[in-house]
């Protein structure tokens, strides 16, 4: 691809406290994107997303958001550039002392110049899309995991972001809830042309979702590529991972695997 | 064994000597000072760049909302206690002077100590219960939730939108509670100076304002406002490094308090000894 990628992590490597978390990731996220990242759990999925949006600093290589170095940024410049991407936290991360429309209104709030009742207007929209009307004078604890997520992803959405960021956004929901946050996130990101880089090791979701797919595996990129790629992937890790089997390479790797 | 012993040389620390504790203890405390510093400078830095883009640090009402429960929540209690601690030490001191027939320097002995000492110490201490225990616990909540981390994605600076109207609040409250409680003081310490002494409330008063000093009342000022800075400080950043879920933001909390009342009481004694060997 001749593409200019949207982010670009270049040899990324990351250790928490000398034990490498990241060791050397090359990833191209591409415009209009729906970039789906498969990983076990704790392989270090969410800490690429945190590392695009500058709130960890790799110990090497470097990550490009178009031509913007991000851990080289100023901290006003890091900010404006966190502005145009959205993130929809595993556990939504709403304010929980605030309502609703208070949770979305505050980036606007915070960082627009709009006047209150442009601002309502906007709110009103925004819970439109997610299908959340009528709720904004709720508080976020008389919501489900579902609402709360679509509420989360309505936050994200406030600001027309260039990028929304999805941290395992099926994680502790039933299946038809499930996909109907799929559902949102493949028509919102069609709707508005936003670039989404979703997390997950739920493999219908990812399906669903992806345009493309990458899979992190002992920190690095073991493969990238079309969702059909993945389906009939040769590589044994892919393939297993894929197909959810107990025997195969990740759980040989694994300490006591035998005993577990 | 002489050769076995430089064999393993340097010596492993000792976990449970005194002098490694020690050593530790210092360590911990200078990068816990080290990080206070670094979040007073990076919330004045965040703050700065919301004024160089041409708006306001923080939100005016987030300022309102927190001088409200800093504040005026806090005057029942600043001035209950204020008002029996003055009434005790009227009482106690009156019993002593009465003795050698100068129990009239009662008034001027309580304004005095409460307006430099006690007045800002006693709403130091009050202050660091009620509300520095607040601010940690909810920004503990916070940090554990994601929440504080949500807010820095979003590109709100969570040290200004969080940390800033906080201190505000807490550094203007402080000034202005150590007169509350200088006033109850006054006020239970005449009475029970009337009561028990038959000091009369129009020489207990005359002998307040004739004693006082500008001096006296600048410096209460000033070391409420550097108290109420250092409790504020010390609670939220105790309340942003939580780590650990509930029995974090517990521990945290627990800390903060302990931390803030020894953190005031400390420095109310260098400042005295300081401001006594130079006013001598």
């Amino acid at each position: 691809m001749t593409e200019t990628p949207l982010v670009h992590l270049n040899q990324v490597v990351l250790a928490f406290a000398g034990k490498p978390v990241l060791n050397g990731v090359e990833l191209k996220i591409f415009p209009q994107d729906r970039l789906v990242i498969l990983g076990q759990s704790g392989g270090g999925k969410s800490t690429m997303l945190r590392l695009i949006l500058g709130i960890l600093k790799p110990s090497g290589g470097e990550i490009k958001y178009k031509h913007l170095r991000v851990s080289r940024l100023s901290r006003s410049k890091l900010n404006l550039l966190r502005s145009r991407i959205g993130m929809v936290y595993q556990y939504s991360a709403l304010i929980s002392s605030l309502n609703v429309r208070a949770n979305l209104a505050l980036p606007v709030r915070e960082l627009g110049r709009k006047s209150e009742s442009d601002i309502d207007k906007l709110v009103e929209e925004k819970l439109a899309m997610v299908g959340m009307s009528g709720t904004e004078d709720k508080m976020p604890s008389e919501l489900s995991g579902g609402m709360r997520k679509r509420v989360s992803l309505a936050r994200a959405l406030m600001l027309d972001p260039e990028l929304v960021l999805f941290d395992e956004p099926s994680a502790g929901l039933d299946p038809v809830m499930s996909s109907v946050i799929d559902e949102l996130i493949i028509n919102l990101t069609e709707k508005t042309n936003t670039t989404s880089v979703i997390v997950t090791h739920e493999m219908d979701s990812a399906f669903r979702i992806a345009t493309r797919m990458a899979m992190l595996y002992q920190g690095s990129i073991i493969q990238e590529g079309k969702p059909e790629d993945f389906k009939s992937s040769d590589h044994p890790v892919v393939r297993q991972f894929v197909t959810g089997e107990v025997e195969g390479p990740m759980t040989e790797s694994l300490p006591d695997a035998d005993n577990t | 064994m002489a050769s076995n012993r430089l064999d393993s040389f340097p010596a492993r620390p000792n976990k449970y000597g005194l002098l490694y504790r020690i050593g530790f203890l210092t360590r911990n405390a200078l990068v816990n000072l080290g990080s206070i510093i670094w979040l007073l400078l990076n919330t004045a830095e965040e703050m700065a760049d919301n004024v160089r883009r041409g708006r306001l640090p923080f939100r005016p009402s987030a300022l309102f909302v927190q001088t409200d429960r800093t504040a005026v929540g806090s005057v029942p209690l600043v001035l209950m206690v204020s008002f029996f601690l003055g009434l005790t030490m009227a009482l106690l001191t009156g019993y002593q002077l009465e003795k050698f027939g100068v129990e009239r320097l009662i008034p001027s002995l309580i304004a005095i100590a409460f307006t430099r000492e006690l007045g800002p110490l006693i709403t130091g201490i009050v202050l660091a219960a009620r509300i520095g225990a607040a601010f940690t616990a909810e920004l503990g909540t916070m940090q554990v939730a994601e929440e504080v981390e949500a807010i820095e994605a979003m590109g709100i600076g969570p040290l200004r939108f969080l940390v800033a109207p906080r201190l505000v609040a807490i550094v203007g409250a402080m000034p202005c509670l150590s007169v509350c409680s200088v006033i109850a003081a006054l006020i239970g310490s005449c009475l029970i100076s009337w009561v028990t002494l038959n000091i009369v409330p129009a020489f207990f008063f005359d002998s307040v304002l004739s004693s006082l000093l500008v001096n006296d009342i600048v410096i209460g000022f000033f070391k409420a406002a550097f108290f109420g800075l250092v409790i504020g400080l010390i609670a939220c950043f105790k309340g942003l490094t939580v780590q650990g879920g509930a029995e974090g933001v517990g521990r945290a909390t627990t800390g903060s308090v302990v931390i803030a009342i020894t953190s005031v009481i400390g420095f109310d004694s260098l400042f005295n000894v300081i401001v006594t060997q130079y006013t001598k």
